[in-house]
């Protein structure tokens, strides 16, 4: 789930790539769905019993110029037995309330719908044996039908319980779904669909945002067989007036008209929603497996091919299936063990050799993992809710949010790994590579080989025999000789001698250079690549020649320790900020503040007079998005050094009004981040009258340098409110390890704010 | 493709059942002549693309849209056997067919002295290349896919018009990414604040441009039908056509 190159110009809407010939710049698909809705649909269609996190701006009590308001919907209901409180969401069918239900002193949700639905008149009864139904169905993962009837002459309403939470689709269109989280949530939902479909009922309308998610990581399936079953008989046939499903989740059947629409349909529906749930997208036109877009488990490929087959008996039959398919997909929970369990089947056979990588067996991991997987989904729900009310609140600074599971880093004798998606040719993987800090994985020994078959195998494309993985070794022209890029000597053998499908590599006639990839075949196999110069979209393995545990930076004498001084509360300008030990962790921030490039910043508790030079080390969590430090100057003014900015630049914000996003920008240098490894940069601010100095070093190599007027510099919106301050912000989550400032050539510090007390030395006056 | 080559339409034409009134009018009438001359001025592109797919000739697929609707305009003749029933979409697709079976036809015939060999152009769709080529889409789906694109682009440019005739062009381009959804498209308190206008009223007027959008994109597709209740049908086969 890892963001992977930067990705083509996308939809905001459905994240498919744009077509250049876009209508207006607009993604042509979502303008047709958009106007496939029926004329009469409001437009602000909110998830049903969302009232966390509904788009702002949507009338906040009133049912429209459509709906009743809420006082005139209670004098509509039965008399004493509820009290309605406010709208929810509505849509082109009805309308969703929030209400309290008297005499049980509970809350509720409550959906009215109009009876002159599209004049079909099968519909009233056909609603009355659907409320029937679903009052029956009582499943913990079902949102529950409480009561029915008709409220007035206009409407009839369905009462059901209130899911004090957020939906699915806000998890994944905020980036927050995992592959661990999907495999401990589509359980819960194949046994709601499973249990339903034994009864008799079909959802026809699984989609994210039906997928409810409390706050204590179970979900509720909400709108279940109400929204589709009474409209009318195929839920694509619209009438005026009556709703349209979700064309991306419905099942080619559904399109029909009068075509037979069973259970299967939920089946092709939980499909695609797997497909977005891996990978963050729909799959659509001629979709690309999931692996293809993300490093994930290769089996999730074949659940939800399988899923989504457009003949009905080709499918799944039973929800119980794709469970049974997805709980032998093993969490990745032990970073460094990937496993790979074969669901049954003919699939086992193909990939048992792969197998024999394996170190640990499945049954033995199994309990453990789901225990831990159970605790990671409450967390994970937990630190959702937390962030999502505190955007609602803006309010900052409680520590009630889950921390942030950092994932381990992949170690082997004592160097670090990681495997970037993309593609890439094989220069372009190992100059990222060097930006990362790192090179090329080596291999170097039998061991190393095997554990990073094991570990990185599965990012392979099994069903692609051209699927590779670039690797860290090079032959500089036709016939080698071979070299690893780190200079250690390649003194690759045959190690497997009993397995003829390990290959060593030689000098090849075909003209070079070349370089090296981990191939699938049937087992791991070194080969060189003639096609050297094409891309390989099998992504690369980066290794560090270290095993990235913190290490203590050495700081020039007279550093203050910035972090340990800041307060999570006080200084904090957006965004929600933790203190783990000496760390401080940026979680979500203000959307609002977007648009300033920030959302999660601190403003040190210091103020700067003169020539400093600020250290950081940082942890980022997030997607590609920005990582920055502001840096005071003189006169009020400051200037942000960004060390990634979302184009994957570094650079200083901005000089003569140049951002890192234009070329015109001097300071403007290629930069790449990932996540979870520890980065350590210095920037040295020399200023001298009008003119700066300003070096920023990042691993401690170069990144960037300016040198010129202090009036070419200037940070404008991207300022903190005191500008003497130095800063540390991002647009995604980051844990900052230290932030060191010292002060140069007579420049000064001084507290801030009241209660912060500076070390006495050179250039610091406590207080 | 250039999304500038569609034409734009006439706002003034915009409402009339244009197929309808090919369809009705007498042959050779030049109401019926005006229609048509309307219709295939607007469903150009579709043409060119279906073409380009067929051809694998950019120029040439040109050249032969150019003769194709030059020798529909100058027959100018609809019967009603021909007259594809209920899609001007499906009629245009059939007429270009044909004529590129009977240009095939006649090249045939001259190259082998009058041979008659009948060619299915179903069968060879592909266009006599035989290389199969997953990517490549079928000349059908490229055409679907056009037409699609062509009627969404018209639309669009009947709303742009409109706002712009209000003197709200700037207001139309600001808020057109929510065209699409709700999704995030960018800070709407920004743009409400631009367009000096509060949330609320910017979302109301979002809404409303959408349901304009909407019901011109449908009045769009019905004047190419002869029965306006087969929007519906029309509009979810020009979906799937952009699905592809």
């Amino acid at each position: 789930m890892s963001d992977s190159s930067a990705p083509p110009k996308s939809c905001p809407q459905c994240s498919a790539a744009l077509p250049a010939e876009a209508t207006e710049g607009l993604c042509p698909r979502c303008l047709m769905a958009q106007a496939m809705q029926p004329s009469l649909v409001a437009d602000d269609v909110m998830s049903v019993t969302d009232p966390v996190s509904g788009p702002a701006g949507a009338s906040p009590r009133g049912g429209g110029p459509d709906f009743p308001l809420p006082e005139e919907l209670t004098a509509l209901l039965p008399a004493d037995t509820y009290r309605v409180e406010g709208l929810l969401g509505r849509g082109g069918m009805g309308a969703v309330y929030k209400g309290a239900q008297l005499r049980l002193q509970r809350l509720v949700a409550i959906k009215i719908m109009r009876r002159d639905q599209g004049r079909d008149h099968g519909f009233e009864q056909r609603f009355h044996r659907e409320a029937l139904a679903m009052a029956k169905l009582n499943h913990p993962n079902i949102v529950s039908v409480i009561d029915y009837g008709e409220a007035g002459p206009d409407y009839l309403y369905i009462v059901m319980e209130l899911v004090d939470g957020a939906d699915m689709m806000d998890v994944i269109r905020t980036g927050r779904m995992t592959q661990e989280m999907a495999l401990a949530l589509l359980p819960q939902i194949c046994d709601a669909l499973q249990f339903a479909h034994d009864h008799g009922i079909v959802h026809r309308d699984i989609k994210p945002s039906n997928i409810m998610l409390t706050r204590d990581g179970r979900i509720k399936i909400a709108d279940f067989g109400l929204a589709k079953r009474y409209d009318v008989e195929s839920s694509f046939q619209t009438q005026s007036g009556t709703g349209m499903g979700t064309p991306d989740y419905a099942a080619p059947e559904q399109f029909i008209t009068d075509a037979p629409i069973d259970h299967r349909a939920d089946i092709y529906a939980l499909g695609v929603m797997i497909y977005q749930m891996i990978t963050g997208q729909l799959p659509r036109g001629v979709w690309k497996p999931p692996t293809q877009h993300t490093a994930c488990d290769p089996h999730w490929d074949d659940i939800v091919s399988h899923a989504m087959q457009s003949d009905p008996k080709d499918r799944y039959q039973a929800a119980s299936e794709i469970k049974t398919d997805v709980s032998l997909i093993a969490p990745k929970c032990d970073a460094d063990i990937p496993v790979r369990n074969p669901p049954s089947g003919g699939e086992a056979a193909k990939v048992e050799n792969a197998d024999k990588n394996v170190r640990v067996t499945p049954q033995s991991r199994a309990p453990l993992a789901l225990g831990i997987l159970t605790s990671v989904i409450i967390l994970a729900a937990s630190a959702f809710f937390a962030l999502e009310k505190l955007k609602e609140e803006q309010a900052v600074g409680l520590p009630e949010a889950a921390p942030q599971r950092v994932a381990p880093p992949l170690t082997f004798a004592g160097h670090r790994y990681e495997f970037v998606p993309g593609e890439f040719a094989w220069g372009e993987a190992k100059a990222k590579a060097e930006e990362m800090g790192g090179h090329l994985a080596t291999i170097t020994s039998k061991e190393e080989n095997e554990w990073l078959y094991a570990t990185f195998g599965s990012k392979l494309d099994p069903n692609l025999r051209a699927s590779s993985i670039w690797l860290g070794g090079t032959a500089s022209a036709s016939g080698g000789p071979w070299k690893w890029v780190t200079g250690e000597p390649f003194t690759f053998t045959n190690w497997n001698q009993g397995q003829p499908d390990y290959t060593t590599v030689s000098g090849q006639s075909a003209e070079g250079p070349h370089g090296l990839v981990f191939k699938n075949h049937k087992l791991l196999r070194w080969h060189d690549d003639p096609a050297f110069r094409n891309k390989s979209n099998g992504g690369f393995i980066v290794e560090w020649d270290d095993d990235g545990s913190a290490k203590p930076a050495p700081s020039a004498p007279g550093a203050v320790d910035l972090l340990a001084l800041a307060d999570v509360v006080k200084d904090t300008e957006g965004g929600l900020w933790r203190r783990e030990g000496t760390d401080l962790t940026a979680a979500e921030g203000r959307a609002e503040l977007r648009g300033r490039g920030i959302r999660l910043s601190l403003a040190l508790p210091v103020r700067v007079k003169g020539s400093y030079q600020l250290e950081v080390e940082f942890t980022k969590h997030g997607r590609k998005e920005t990582v920055s430090v502001i840096l005071p100057l003189a006169d009020g003014r400051s200037v942000v050094a960004n060390f990634l900015e979302s184009a994957g630049y570094a650079g200083l914000v901005s000089v003569r009004g140049f951002t890192t996003k234009d070329e015109d920008n001097p300071t403007r240098t290629p930069h790449q981040l990932v996540n979870e490894h520890r980065y350590r940069a210095a920037v040295q601010v020399l200023l001298n009258g009008d003119q700066a100095d300003i070096t920023a070093t990042f691993e401690g190599k170069p990144l960037f340098r300016f040198q010129g007027p202090v009036a070419d510099l200037d940070s404008r919106q991207f300022a903190l409110a005191d500008q003497a301050r130095p800063g540390i912000k991002s647009m995604d989550p980051v844990t900052w390890h230290s932030v060191r400032i010292t002060p140069l050539d007579g420049g000064t510090l001084t507290p801030a704010r009241e209660g912060v007390t500076l070390p006495a030395t050179r250039g610091v006056s406590p207080n | 493709m250039i999304p500038d080559s569609r034409s734009t339409p006439n706002p003034a034409s915009f409402h009339t059942t244009r197929w309808t009134r090919v369809c009705l009018a007498k042959k050779d009438s030049d109401d019926g002549r005006m229609a048509l001359a309307d219709l295939c001025d607007a469903y150009y592109e579709p043409v060119v693309a279906f073409l380009r797919c067929e051809l694998r000739d950019a120029d040439a697929a040109r050249e032969l849209s150019h003769a194709f609707f030059a020798e529909m305009l100058a027959g100018g003749t609809i019967s009603a056997a021909e007259r594809e029933r209920g899609r001007f979409r499906s009629y245009l697709l059939r007429s270009v067919k044909h004529f590129i079976a009977n240009q095939r036809e006649a090249a045939r015939r001259i190259k082998r002295g009058g041979g008659a060999v009948h060619v299915s152009l179903d069968e060879d769709a592909s266009g006599g290349l035989g290389i199969p080529d997953s990517r490549q889409v079928s000349p059908d789906a490229a055409f679907d896919r056009e037409w699609a694109l062509t009627t969404l682009a018209r639309a669009m440019e009947v709303v742009k018009q409109e706002c712009a005739r209000e003197g709200r062009a700037d207001f139309f381009q600001q808020v057109k990414p929510w065209l699409t959804g709700d999704a995030t498209h960018g800070d709407q308190g920004a743009v409400a604040e631009a367009c000096g206008m509060s949330a609320a009223a910017l979302k109301m007027a979002i809404s409303r441009l959408r349901r304009r959008f909407r019901d011109c994109v449908k009045a769009e597709i019905a004047g190419t039908l002869e029965d306006a209740a087969m929007v519906e049908t029309e509009m979810k086969e020009l979906f799937a056509a952009l699905s592809g």
